[in-house]
C-alpha cells in the first residue's frame, strides 16, 4: 500500500492546495476501505462472541444467578466459584473422566483412520471409492441421529446388542444380558460414547490421511523397500515424517473436538441429570440450565477452565498458524 | 521360494479385503439400522429376537412423522422450513460478510489486520459448549433491552449462527483470495474498470469456490447444531429446528423406535446428498491452512 | 424486580361475581385468551390426561371460546423451561414445585395474584401454612394444589389382638412395637436410614431442625440437643432392636414393603400411594392396612409436606383467566379426583377431614397428617447437594445404628452439613 506523503512544507498555489486535500480525502477513504470491509464481521463478532467471553469471565467472578439475569447487580465473590471448584471432588472426577474419554476417542479415532487411510491407499480404485462412500455415510450423519442410533441399538428392551449378546454362549459372553442397562453408569455409557464419537471421526482421518498419502511421491517408498524395510519402518522412515504437519494438525483438532462432547452424552444418557456420567461440557450446561436455581457464575467458570483448557492444547495449532500469517 | 511370496501375497490380499469389508460394515451398519427400522413394522421393531433384513417393508412411520402427529401443532415440514431458513440463510449471511472482511484482510494492509486475524484464529478455538451459558444470560439481556425477541425465536439461534461460522470462512476465503494474481487485477484497474467491475468480474469468479467450501462447513455445522437451538428454542415448539425435534420426539416417544428412526432418516438424507458432492472440498478445506502454509 | 399488579378494580368485582356465584353464569371474569397455555410437571399418563381434559371441560364452561394447551414438562427440564420462559414463550399457568417456590417467585418470574386470590372464595379453606409457601413480602405468588405425605402404616388385626390402639407418641410407639414383637415375633417398627422425608419427622417431633439459617449463613443442627434427640430415638429402634437391623443403608421401599404385605414387620412409615407396591407383593391381609399420623414426642409428629403449587406464570398476558383456570383445576370437587389417580392430597382442610378420606383406613391416617404441621428441607439449592450426594443425614443415622456414639458422630457430620449448605449458590 502508498505510505501516507508527509505533510507540505511549501505552500502551494489555492488550486493546487484543494487538488491536493481532494488527493488526501481519496487517500483517507482508501486507508478507511479496508475498516468498512472488515466492520460487518467486527460488529457481529463483537457482539456474539466477544462479548459472551468477556460476560463469561465476569460472570465467573461474581455471584450470578436469576436475580442477576432479570437486571439485579452482581457482587464480586472474590474466586469463590474458583476455589469452590477445583477443591470439589466431584469436578476432579468429571475431569479426569473426560480427560480419560476425550484421549479414548482420541487415540482411536487417529489410530483407525490412519490404518484405513493406508487400508485404502493400497486397495484398487474402485474397492477404495466403494469403502470411501461407506465411510461418508458414517462421516455425513447428523451427529443426534448417530447417537440415537446408538441408543437404539444398545437399548435395553428391544436393542440388538442385548438381543445378540443373549443368543450367543454364556462361556464367551458372560449371561445376564436380556434387559442390561448400558446407559446407567459411567462403565458402560462411557465406551457407548467412545464408540459412538470414534465411529462419526475416523472417516475424516482416514480420508485425510489417504488425501496426504497421494502426495507422497511413490519413490520414497521404493528406496526404503530396496533397503528391505517392511510396512512398519516404511510408516514411521517415510510416511510419518512426511505427514507430521497433517498427524499433528489432524491430532489437535481431533483432540478440541472430542473435548467438547455434549449432543451425543446428551442424548446417551437422557440427559444431563445423571452427575455420575457428566463430561465437562455436560456438567456447565447442568449448572446453568438444569439446576434449581441455576448458577450461572458456577457454570461460568468451568466454562472458563474448559476455554483455557482448548486454548492450551490447541496453542501449538494456533503457534503454526500464526507465525505462517508472520510468513506472509 | 517364489511360491510362498504369492502365497504370502495373496493372504495379504484376502487380509486386506476383510479389514476392508470389516471397516465398511462398521461404518455402514448403524446408518443401515436407522434405514431397517424406519422401514419395519412395529411388530418387527419390538422384538427379543430382531431379524437383520425386513421381513416386511413399510412407510407408516414416514407416514406418521410427516403427518405431524407426534407433536401437536407442529408439523415436520414447519422443522424443515426452519432449519432451511436458519442455514440457509446464516450461511448466506456469513459468506457476504467473509467476503468482505477476507478481501480486506488479503488485498489491504491495515493496522489492526494482524489484530483482527489473531483474533479469529483464537475466537474460533472457543467452544460453544462453553459459551451457552453466556450466549443466553447475554441474549436475554439484549432482548429485553431492544425489545427483540431474541430467545425462544429462530433469530437468535441464526445470529450465533452467523457468527460461529465468520472466523473459518474469513479465514478459508481470504487463502482464495489471496491466491488471486494481483497483477489481473491491476492489468483491469489500467482498462479503466471501476473497483465494483473488478470485484465482480475478476475476484468473484476465481474465489467463488472458495466461497463454496466454506460454505459447506458453516452449512453442516448450522445444519446439525443441537446445544443452541436446544437453548434457545425449548418453549416454542413453532420454531424447532429439525434436530431439536428429533430430540423432542425421542423425548416424547421415546419407545417408538420406528417414528425416531423415519424422522431421523428425513433429517440425515439433505446432508448425505450434499456431502457426496462436496466431500471432496470437505477434505482439502479442513487441513488447507496447516498443511500447505 | 417483580411484575407490578395489573389487577383492575373492575375485573376484581367480576371476578367476585363469577367465582363467588359458581359457575352458573357461564362466564369467566377475565379477558378471555384463544389459547391458555398449562404447563405440568412430570410425564402424562392416560389418567392424568383424562383428569385434565375433565377440567378442560369444566373451564370451557367459564371460558367456551378458550383452548387449554396442557404441556407436560419432564422434572429434569423444567429449570431451563422456567428459565427461557421469563423472556417470552412462558404459560399462562404453571404447576411449581412447592420446594420451588421460593427461588422463582423472588426471581420476579411469577405474577403476584394477591388480589385475586382475595376474591377466591375456597381460599379460606385452604391449609394456611400451605398456602403461606407462596407467601413473600407481603405478596401472594402461588396457591397450594397438593401434597404427598407420609404416614405411620399398621395392620388393625394385629392391634386388636395385642389390644393397643396405634400410638400417637414415641412411648406409645416403643409399647407396641414390644406387643408386636412379642406377640408375633417380628420386629414391630421398620427404620430404613436412607430415609429423610421419614426421619425428619422424627427431628421435627423433638423440636430439632436440620439447619438454620442466620443472616447469609447456615448453620447445621445436626448436634443441637433436640436434633440429636431425634436422630438417636430413631436409630435406637434399630439398636434396640424394634426395626430389623437389615434396613441399615436402605430406604423404605426396599426396607419395608415386602416385609409388611407378608406381615414379616409390625409398622413403617410411607405414604398411601404404597398401597398398589404393596398389594403387587401380597395382597392377602390388604383389608387390614391402616395408617395414622407419625406419632411424635406428645402427639402428632410434624411431616415433610413435598408436593406442587400452582402459579400465573409472570408474562401471562391472561392473568384473570389464567388464575380462574388455577381455581377450576384446584377446586375441591376435583380434590378427590386427583387423589383416586395421583394418591396425592389436597391442601383444602375440610376436604381431608371430610369422609372420603377418613373413612378409608389407608387414606384416613396420611390425610389427617395433611392437615398438621407440613415442612419442607432447608430452603437453599445446596440441599440437594446434602440429601443426594453427601447424604450426610443419612450417614449420621446410620453410624449412630451401628453403635457410634452420638458425640462423636453429630458434630463430625455437622461440620460437614455447614460446609455444603454454605457452598456459593449465586442466590
Amino acid at each position: 500500500m502508498n505510505r501516507p506523503a508527509g505533510p507540505a512544507v511549501v505552500p502551494e498555489p489555492p488550486e493546487e492546495r484543494s487538488r491536493a486535500s481532494a488527493r488526501l480525502t481519496a487517500y483517507r477513504r482508501r486507508r478507511m476501505i479496508p475498516y468498512l470491509l472488515i466492520l460487518p464481521a467486527l460488529v457481529i463478532l463483537a457482539l456474539v462472541l466477544l462479548w459472551p467471553i468477556l460476560q463469561m469471565v465476569w460472570m465467573s467472578l461474581h455471584g450470578y444467578g436469576l436475580h442477576q439475569l432479570q437486571g439485579q447487580p452482581a457482587e464480586w465473590n472474590s474466586f469463590a466459584h474458583y476455589l469452590n471448584v477445583l477443591t470439589d471432588e466431584r469436578f476432579w472426577e468429571i475431569f479426569r473422566n473426560t480427560i480419560v474419554v476425550c484421549l479414548a476417542m482420541v487415540v482411536l479415532t487417529m489410530v483407525l483412520g490412519t490404518l484405513v487411510g493406508i487400508l485404502m491407499h493400497k486397495l484398487p480404485a474402485w474397492a477404495s471409492t466403494v469403502l470411501g462412500l461407506g465411510l461418508m455415510l458414517a462421516w455425513a450423519t447428523p451427529v443426534i441421529s448417530a447417537a440415537i442410533v446408538y441408543r437404539w441399538l444398545f437399548d435395553t428392551r428391544y436393542g440388538l446388542v442385548n438381543a445378540v449378546l443373549s443368543t450367543l454362549p454364556d462361556w464367551l459372553v458372560g449371561g445376564g444380558w436380556q434387559d442390561f442397562n448400558w446407559f446407567g453408569s459411567p462403565g458402560t455409557l462411557f465406551p457407548i460414547l467412545v464408540v459412538t464419537v470414534v465411529w462419526q471421526s475416523f472417516p475424516f482421518v482416514a480420508i485425510s490421511i489417504l488425501a496426504g498419502l497421494k502426495s507422497i511421491p511413490g519413490e520414497l517408498y521404493e528406496a526404503v523397500r530396496i533397503d528391505g524395510a517392511g510396512a512398519w519402518k516404511a510408516f514411521w522412515n517415510v510416511t510419518f515424517p512426511m505427514l507430521r504437519p497433517l498427524f499433528a494438525l489432524l491430532l489437535v483438532l481431533q483432540i478440541i473436538w472430542d473435548f467438547r462432547i455434549f449432543t451425543q452424552l446428551f442424548i446417551l444418557a437422557g440427559g444431563v441429570s445423571n452427575r455420575d456420567v457428566a463430561l465437562i461440557p455436560t456438567y456447565i450446561y447442568q449448572l446453568g440450565f438444569a439446576s434449581t436455581p441455576p448458577n450461572y457464575g458456577m457454570g461460568s467458570a468451568i466454562a472458563v477452565i474448559m476455554t483455557v483448557l482448548v486454548l492450551a492444547i490447541s496453542a501449538y495449532y494456533l503457534r503454526v498458524m500464526i507465525r505462517q500469517e508472520e510468513a506472509r | 521360494m517364489n511360491d510362498r511370496y504369492r502365497v504370502r501375497r495373496i493372504l495379504g490380499r484376502v487380509w486386506m479385503y476383510a479389514a476392508a469389508l470389516a471397516v465398511f460394515l462398521f461404518a455402514v451398519f448403524p446408518v443401515y439400522w436407522v434405514l431397517a427400522t424406519a422401514l419395519r413394522p412395529t411388530g418387527e421393531i419390538f422384538t427379543r429376537e430382531p431379524t437383520l433384513f425386513p421381513g416386511e417393508l413399510t412407510l407408516e412411520h414416514f407416514e406418521r412423522v410427516l403427518s405431524g402427529v407426534l407433536i401437536p401443532g407442529a408439523s415436520f415440514w414447519s422443522f424443515l422450513t426452519n432449519s432451511l431458513i436458519v442455514t440457509v440463510g446464516s450461511v448466506t449471511v456469513a459468506a457476504l460478510v467473509s467476503l468482505l472482511a477476507a478481501v480486506a484482510v488479503a488485498r489491504f494492509r491495515f493496522s489492526l489486520r494482524s489484530a483482527f486475524i489473531m483474533m479469529l484464529m483464537v475466537i474460533q478455538m472457543v467452544p460453544v459448549e462453553a459459551l451457552i451459558i453466556s450466549l443466553f444470560v447475554n441474549f436475554f439481556h439484549l432482548g429485553r433491552t431492544l425489545d427483540m425477541e431474541l430467545v425462544n425465536n429462530l433469530s437468535g439461534v441464526f445470529v450465533v449462527y452467523v457468527a460461529v461460522a465468520l472466523p473459518i470462512t474469513i479465514l478459508m476465503i481470504r487463502n482464495f483470495v489471496a491466491a488471486v494474481p494481483k497483477s489481473l487485477e491491476e492489468a483491469a484497474a489500467i482498462d479503466g474498470a471501476s473497483g465494483w467491475t473488478i470485484f465482480w468480474r475478476i475476484l468473484m469468479p476465481l474465489v467463488a469456490p472458495g466461497l463454496g467450501a466454506a460454505s459447506i462447513f458453516a452449512f453442516i455445522t448450522a445444519w446439525n447444531e443441537f446445544l443452541v437451538a436446544f437453548t434457545f428454542l425449548q418453549n416454542n415448539t413453532g420454531a424447532f429446528t429439525l434436530p431439536i425435534s428429533l430430540q423432542y420426539y425421542f423425548g416424547a416417544v421415546s419407545v417408538e423406535w420406528g417414528s425416531i428412526m423415519a424422522a431421523s432418516t428425513l433429517l440425515t438424507v439433505p446432508v448425505m446428498i450434499f456431502f457426496l458432492f462436496v466431500q471432496r472440498r470437505m477434505v482439502s478445506g479442513l487441513t488447507m491452512g496447516a498443511v500447505k502454509g | 424486580m417483580r411484575f407490578p399488579r395489573i389487577a383492575a378494580a373492575g375485573a376484581v368485582v367480576l371476578l367476585a361475581a363469577a367465582c363467588g356465584g359458581g359457575s352458573d353464569d357461564g362466564a369467566g371474569s377475565g379477558e378471555a385468551p384463544d389459547t391458555l397455555t398449562v404447563w405440568r410437571m412430570g410425564d402424562a399418563s392416560a389418567d392424568q390426561n383424562e383428569f385434565m381434559d375433565e377440567v378442560t371441560g369444566q373451564y370451557q364452561e367459564l371460558y367456551p371460546d378458550t383452548e387449554v394447551d396442557i404441556q407436560w414438562i419432564p422434572w429434569g427440564e423444567f429449570s431451563q423451561r422456567f428459565q427461557t420462559a421469563m423472556v417470552s414463550g412462558g404459560p399462562d399457568v404453571v404447576e411449581i414445585g412447592n420446594d420451588q417456590v421460593a427461588t422463582w417467585a423472588d426471581s420476579g418470574a411469577l405474577y403476584d395474584v394477591s388480589d385475586l386470590a382475595e376474591d377466591w372464595e375456597d381460599r379460606d379453606d385452604l391449609l394456611e401454612s400451605a398456602y403461606a409457601n407462596g407467601t413473600f413480602d407481603d405478596a401472594q405468588y402461588t396457591v397450594p394444589w397438593y401434597s404427598g405425605v407420609r404416614a405411620l402404616w399398621y395392620n388393625t388385626d394385629q392391634l386388636e389382638e395385642i389390644g393397643h390402639e396405634p400410638p400417637e407418641t414415641w412411648d406409645e410407639l416403643i409399647e407396641v412395637a414390644d406387643a408386636l414383637q412379642d406377640e408375633y415375633d417380628i420386629p414391630g417398627m421398620a427404620a430404613p436410614t436412607d430415609f429423610v422425608n421419614g426421619i425428619g419427622s422424627f427431628v421435627w417431633a423433638a423440636g430439632g431442625e436440620f439447619a438454620v439459617e442466620d443472616g447469609d449463613e447456615w448453620a447445621g443442627e445436626l448436634d443441637s440437643p433436640e436434633t440429636a434427640e431425634g436422630l438417636e430415638f430413631y436409630a435406637d429402634l434399630i439398636t434396640e432392636g424394634h426395626s430389623p437391623s437389615a434396613c441399615v443403608g436402605i430406604d423404605e421401599v426396599e426396607c419395608a414393603h415386602a416385609d409388611f404385605a407378608n406381615r414379616e414387620v409390625g409398622m413403617f412409615i410411607d405414604g398411601p400411594w404404597a398401597a398398589d407396591q404393596i398389594a403387587d407383593i401380597n395382597d392377602e391381609h390388604s383389608e387390614h392396612w391402616a395408617t395414622v399420623p407419625i406419632p411424635g414426642v406428645d402427639g402428632m409428629a410434624p411431616a415433610f409436606g413435598g408436593g406442587s403449587d400452582l402459579a400465573v406464570w409472570g408474562t401471562s398476558e391472561h392473568p384473570e383467566a389464567a388464575f380462574d383456570y388455577i381455581t377450576t383445576l384446584n377446586s375441591k370437587e376435583n380434590a378427590v379426583p386427583y387423589n383416586e389417580i395421583a394418591s396425592m392430597f389436597p391442601t383444602f382442610e375440610d376436604v381431608l377431614e371430610s369422609d372420603t378420606f377418613q373413612e378409608d383406613p389407608v387414606q384416613s391416617g396420611a390425610a389427617t397428617q395433611a392437615t398438621g404441621d407440613l415442612r419442607l428441607f432447608p430452603d437453599t439449592p445446596n440441599w440437594g447437594h446434602v440429601q443426594w450426594e453427601l447424604a450426610t443425614v443419612q450417614n449420621a443415622v446410620e453410624r449412630l445404628a451401628e453403635g457410634e456414639d452420638a458425640d462423636d458422630v453429630l458434630p463430625e457430620l455437622n461440620e460437614e452439613l455447614t460446609e455444603a449448605l454454605n457452598r456459593p449458590t449465586d442466590e
